[in-house]
């Protein structure tokens, strides 16, 4: 049987399993069973289906996506969004567009402490939001904020779609979440100036807030000091080659619990409650990475990557020429995919045009993690849009939409940015222990 | 919240206070805990086992959403049981491999490598989860077949 039309023939497959709203990991564990069965045999293939998911279960380097979730888990019931907001307000909030400037720096905070854009979107829609409204900002630059200010939860370490990006490509995760620091704090100052910029263009819908004492400034720190010195430690930790990430992950845990514990924000029910959330989001992420590695199992007997590598380099668009169509596929293909299942799905077949290409992979999972990371806020699936329209109900998607486009631009500038100087990327890993 | 969460639960408490302690007794004590990382992953499998539990039984997966919500409700209904449908043969398939699997881990006397613990019970455990994952999926026919609430 021709094994590139059978390749072919498993990709409308999968397509069209997933707009019937089949899970994508189901869907890929499917087409990937049943397509090696297909080429190979039957008993071959079923045999996939006990080996694959008891191994990848079993891998000590994929604990730590469910503690890391944990983490921010014990963290926002401990309250951190709310004291995070109010530190941030306290130093920033009498600039103007102050308010939403700190909106900015406490997404940020709480990016690292929670590896989710969408939860860091949703927890800070419900903290900020309420006060940026009270100070008299326009709805669409309210929410455009708060859209943009959560994507920095998949950038900013930990990220889980960065250890997911590590987990498929067997590359370093300690070094990946380093290398997503540079870029994180860039994404911060550069939103923080897209807001002055737009307060100095259009001052009206953009506020100046209460200014607070010296002393309520220090006041407002003590909050949020654990949390911050949980992060450093566990950063620093993986930096210095102290303990692994999962290990690392496991200690933060560890640590946002007993912090949560000692302020008397967590309870034994809030604890448990906590766990089960963070269970919850790392089996849907489980299934979704069984379903690519069975995937991946087929594509590898059609030589599918090869192929693709093969015809991309053929093209003769040169090493930024095939980056670029890449990314631009990347963000088309953010139009209709969650970000995570998009990072699973094509990564195992995009990576090796990228190695052959000569770019650094660390480098590689950065830029496409921060492409991927557009498509959550830009339409029509936008994803984080979508988290802030169930928050606020009464503003419109559009409204957002068209907030969120200057933060957008910023974006697509800073992207540009690390393609022109990867050293912003790759300095801070090649430093490690 | 349901037994299988809970259960689910208490397995990532474990995972977590092992992996605190053996840090901490690593760079405390000087010694760390024998078979931590054996017992770790082997424990996260059963967790991660039980999470896919829930998963069936909320229907909680990550999906594609485009195509479903600009149809009308009877039309929905049928493209879920279709998922639904999908979602079980790809359980039923993995419960039955990894039954497979316990009995051969447990034919072969597998054992960890610090403290030759016998590796199929954890397997064993694992399987219960897929089994009620599997098991669970029926709830969801009943959920879907439901007439919907006129309100939403």
């Amino acid at each position: 049987m021709d094994r590139d039309l059978v390749a072919v023939g498993s990709f409308v497959v999968l397509f069209v399993l997933m707009a019937l709203r089949v899970p994508v990991g189901v869907a890929m564990g499917l087409v990937g069973v049943g397509g090696f069965a297909l080429l190979n045999a039957f008993d071959p293939a079923l045999n996939l289906l006990g080996l694959v998911p008891v191994r990848t279960g079993s891998d000590y380097a994929l604990g730590l996506i469910p503690m890391f979730i944990l983490m921010g888990s014990f963290a926002t019931a401990s309250g951190l969004s709310h004291e995070l907001f109010r530190a941030s307000n306290a130093w920033l909030g009498h600039r103007r567009g102050g308010v939403a400037m700190a909106t900015i720096a406490a997404c940020g905070g709480f990016s690292a402490i929670c590896g989710s854009s969408v939860a860091t979107a949703a927890t800070m829609a419900r903290v900020a939001l309420p006060e940026m409204r009270r100070f008299g900002y326009s709805d669409s630059l309210a929410s455009g904020v708060i859209a943009a200010g959560g994507t920095l939860g998949i950038l900013i370490p930990p990220s889980i779609v960065l250890a997911i990006y590590g987990f498929i490509t067997e590359q370093d995760i300690g070094k990946l979440f380093i290398a997503g620091i540079v870029p994180g704090v860039l994404a911060i100052l550069l939103y923080l100036g897209t807001v002055w910029l737009i307060g100095r263009l259009d001052p009206s819908h953009v506020p100046v807030g209460e200014k607070v004492s010296f002393g309520e400034r220090l006041q407002s720190l003590r909050g949020i000091w654990g949390v911050l010195v949980l992060f450093a430690f566990i950063i620093g930790g993986i930096y210095g080659g102290v303990f692994t990430p999962t290990e690392a992950a496991g200690m933060g845990a560890a640590g946002a619990w007993i912090i949560g514990v000692l302020r008397g924000r967590l309870g034994w029910r809030a604890s448990v409650q906590c766990l089960v959330e963070a269970l919850r989001t790392s089996a849907g992420i489980f299934m979704i990475l069984l379903g690519a590695l069975l995937f991946g199992y087929f594509l590898a007997i059609t030589q599918t990557p090869t192929h693709f590598t093969e015809w991309l380099l053929e093209l003769g668009l040169g090493r930024y020429g095939t980056l670029l169509v890449i990314l631009l596929a990347y963000l088309l293909l953010g139009c209709v995919l969650d970000a995570m299942a998009m990072i699973i799905l094509t990564v195992p077949i995009i990576f090796p045009v990228v190695s052959q290409l000569g770019f650094d992979p660390i480098w590689f999972g950065v830029v496409v993690v921060m492409t991927v990371e557009l498509g959550l806020i830009t339409p029509p699936v936008g994803m984080n849009v979508y988290v802030i329209n169930g928050v606020a109900r009464d503003i419109s998607l559009p409204t957002i939409f068209r907030g969120v486009m200057p933060f957008v631009m910023t974006d697509i500038v800073r992207l540009g940015l690390l393609i022109l100087l990867p050293a912003l990327v790759t300095f801070l890993p090649s430093q490690m222990n | 919240m349901a037994a299988a969460d809970i259960a689910a639960a208490l397995f990532l408490a474990a995972i977590t206070i092992l992996t605190f302690a053996e840090v901490f007794m690593r760079y405390v004590v000087g010694q760390g805990i024998p078979a931590a990382f054996d017992i770790g992953r082997l424990l996260l499998c059963v967790a991660l086992f039980w999470g896919l539990a829930g998963c069936c039984q909320r229907g909680e997966h990550i999906q594609v959403d485009v195509l479903w919500e600009m149809l009308p409700p009877f039309w929905r209904k049928v493209m879920d049981l279709f998922a639904v449908t999908m979602t079980a043969v790809f359980m039923i398939g993995l419960t039955w491999m990894t039954f497979a699997r316990v009995q051969s881990t447990r034919d072969s006397g597998q054992v960890t490598f610090d403290l030759d613990i016998p590796l199929w019970p954890f397997y064993a455990l694992a399987w219960l989860g897929a089994l009620a994952g599997t098991l669970m999926l029926i709830s969801r026919y009943a959920q879907i077949l439901r007439p919907s609430d006129p309100e939403n």
